[in-house]
Order: C-alpha cells, then structure tokens, then sequence
C-alpha cells in the first residue's frame, strides 16, 4: 500500500524554507525549469512562526523562458509582488506604488497607514508590468497581513511589551509609536531587541488610519 | 489506496474547476478537500459550499442578492440579528456589522464570505491602487478614500472602474 504524506515536505525551520524555496540543494533548475521542485498545494509545517503553509506556483516566465518563483502560503498571508529584493522581516505597504498588485518597503507616516503585512520569504527577483491591460508578473512576495510575525526593529531604546507600532527609522522596520495614529501593530515579545535595533514579535493589526 | 500526488480529494485545480464540480449526484462528501490554485489556498467543502481558510459561510438575507466581490453585513441588530449578511451600504450603523466580501457566488443561498487577505471585491466607481477603500453609495461595491479613516476596510492593490473586480487587501474596517 503506498500513501501520501499529508504535509509533503515535513518540518523545517524558516531558513530551511527558504534554502527549499531556492532550492540550494537540488539545483536552481528546479526553481526555473520543469519539472518544478515545488507543485501547487504541497503542504509544509513551519517551525519559524508556527503554522501549516502550502505552496503556490508561480505559473509566469521571464524573457528567458525561466519561471519565476512562488511562495508558500495559508490564511495568514497574501501573495503580492514587489520591486523591492532581498528584504525579510520587513513591513510592506500599497502605497503609491506604480504597479497593480505591487507592494514596497515602508518608511513614511502615509506609507504606515497603508501598510499591508509583514515580508516573510527572501525575495531575488523584481515585479514588471506586462500586456495591456497590465498584468504583473515576477518572483511572488509572501506577507504575513493577520496574527503574529517577526519583525525587524530601529527605533527608540528598549521598547516594551503592549505597545504600538509604527514606522521606524529605517525602510521596512518598526518602531514604537508616540502618537498612536496609524500604527498596524503591537508588541508581543522583545527577546530580541537589544537597545534601539533587532526584531521583535508584533501582532499584526493594519487598521488604525486615523 | 492508491497513490495522489497530493492529500487532497480533488487535488489542485482552477477555481472555475471547481465551481464546475457536481454537488449532487454524487453528493460531494463533507469534509473534501481541494486546493484552489486562484486563490492558492486549500479549501473544504463544508456540505454545502467550498470554504477557504480565511472564509465563513453565511447565509444571505430573502430577497438579498449578492455576487462575487460584494461587501457584506450582518443583518439586524439585538435581538433582530438573524446572522444572515446583506449587501454592504454607506449606513453609519452597518459599518460595525461589516463581516468581509463574498469570495464566490452563493450557492443555495450560502455564501463563502473572507475576513482578511487578498481577495477581489466589487468597485463601484473609479479606483486607483494605492489609496484606502471604503463602502460605495452602490451598495456592495467600495469606492477609494484618499483620507482613509472610519469606514476604511482595505488597500486598493489595483486600479479599476465601476463594475471592476479589483484586487484589494481586505482588513478589518476602522470604527474611528
């Protein structure tokens, strides 16, 4: 009797994911070619934020004939592009940004009260508009939009548990929040803050505009 | 047992595959499982529609009728509240009852409503990605808000006319 795993790729670590997503140790014609290493729907179990992800093909080719790449995903998240690369832990927003379905690196009081979620994959490929209408097409870019994620941190020494967070000092990371006017999160853990930078765990909450 | 390539009763397949699959004869089993490669989540079937993670199944109101990309609310209020879901309006007092926007068409009169995340919802005028959407006079269909504030529910993530599915990233409405 032959069976199926139900989570085919088992556990493994954030970092393990992402080696799985470029597919360092199988070849990146893996990634680019077919037979692709990944197929829709295949579930894994996550050991960076804790929860069942399955993947999403990415069906688009470059000029080259190489797909781009998809991403992992569940209810937690959603599936945008960006012409943003290589960022991880980072606040993404849909503010301003020339291409449909086009997320980019937050830094502004306005980019904050737009924000969409949290960066979780590595990304190493940019979005373009293609076709007319314009259709966007590149590397997937997964974000963490509800629950709990990690994420990178530059802002005011020693921030505290409970608190607000909102734009921080550098592109894409947070900081705590004086004036409590669009924040999209707060703080759940800051084992990882040491003074003024890290990452800490926030609770996403993108809807305070005001 | 033979061998699928995934643990899925139906496998992955389009969402109009999908809606194509019979509900009767044979009666889809509950609990069946499939991966929507539109959406790209796994989705249950719950005996009488296909549900995504992120999606409850609600009843829609006598006489209501709603189509993909709707917003909705809850009917009533109190003891009135019935849990069935309406087209979403401008009305100050349905913005606390916004529960999301219809991922599909009803089937049998329930309804797969998301909560959150990426999904496609109904413009009622001119959009331009970037700004905050919001209800629409039209109602079910949003409009943008280039002040987002009470009554906001998402980013407008694509630019649209009226009748446009455009996509949105859906989050829980501001109360102000």
């Amino acid at each position: 009797m032959s069976y199926t795993h139900f989570h085919h790729w088992g556990e493994r670590t954030q970092e393990e994911i992402q080696r799985l997503q470029q597919t360092s140790e199988y070849g990146t014609a893996y990634n680019t070619t077919e037979p692709r290493l990944l197929q829709d729907g295949q579930s894994i179990i996550d050991r960076g934020l804790e929860g069942v992800m399955r993947w999403s093909k990415n069906p688009a080719q470059d000029g080259s004939s190489n797909y781009y790449n998809g991403c992992f995903m569940s209810a937690e998240f959603s599936q945008w592009w960006s012409t943003a690369s290589g960022f991880q832990n980072k606040w993404f927003t849909g503010h301003n940004n020339p291409q449909n379905e086009e997320m980019d690196l937050g830094s502004s009081a306005s980019d904050a009260e737009l924000a969409v979620g949290v960066s979780y994959n590595t990304l190493y490929g940019a979005a373009t508009q293609v076709g007319d209408p314009p259709s966007t097409v590149g590397d997937y870019l997964q974000l963490k939009t509800s629950g709990l994620t990690d994420v990178d941190y530059s802002g005011i020494n020693n921030p505290e548990v409970g608190e607000l967070v909102e734009e921080g000092n550098t592109d894409g990371k947070v900081d705590i929040s004086s004036t409590k006017s669009n924040t999209f999160g707060w703080v759940a853990n800051t084992s990882n803050v040491v003074g003024t930078a890290g990452s800490m765990l926030i609770k996403i909450n993108t809807t305070e505009t005001a | 047992m033979s061998y699928q390539a995934l643990p899925y009763t139906y496998g992955a397949l389009t969402e109009a595959q999908i809606d194509a699959i019979p509900t009767s004869s044979p009666k889809i089993p509950t609990g069946s499982t499939v991966f929507n490669t539109d959406t790209q989540m796994l989705e249950i079937y719950n005996g009488r529609i296909w549900l995504d993670e992120r999606s409850l199944c609600f009843l829609v109101d006598s006489g209501v009728t709603v189509v993909k990309g709707n917003t909705l609310y809850t009917v009533g209020s109190g003891t009135t509240a019935t849990g069935e879901v309406a087209l979403m309006t401008t009305s100050s007092t349905n913005i606390p009852k916004f529960v999301g926007v219809a991922t599909r068409n009803p089937v049998n009169g329930f309804v797969s409503v998301a909560h959150c995340g990426k999904v496609q919802a109904l413009a009622g005028a001119t959009i331009t990605r970037g700004n905050a959407v919001e209800p629409n006079a039209t109602a079910g269909r949003c409009q943008q808000e280039t002040s987002p504030s009470t009554g906001s529910f998402g980013v407008a993530l694509e630019s649209g006319t009226s009748g446009n599915l455009i996509w949105i990233a859906l989050q829980t409405i501001e109360l102000g």
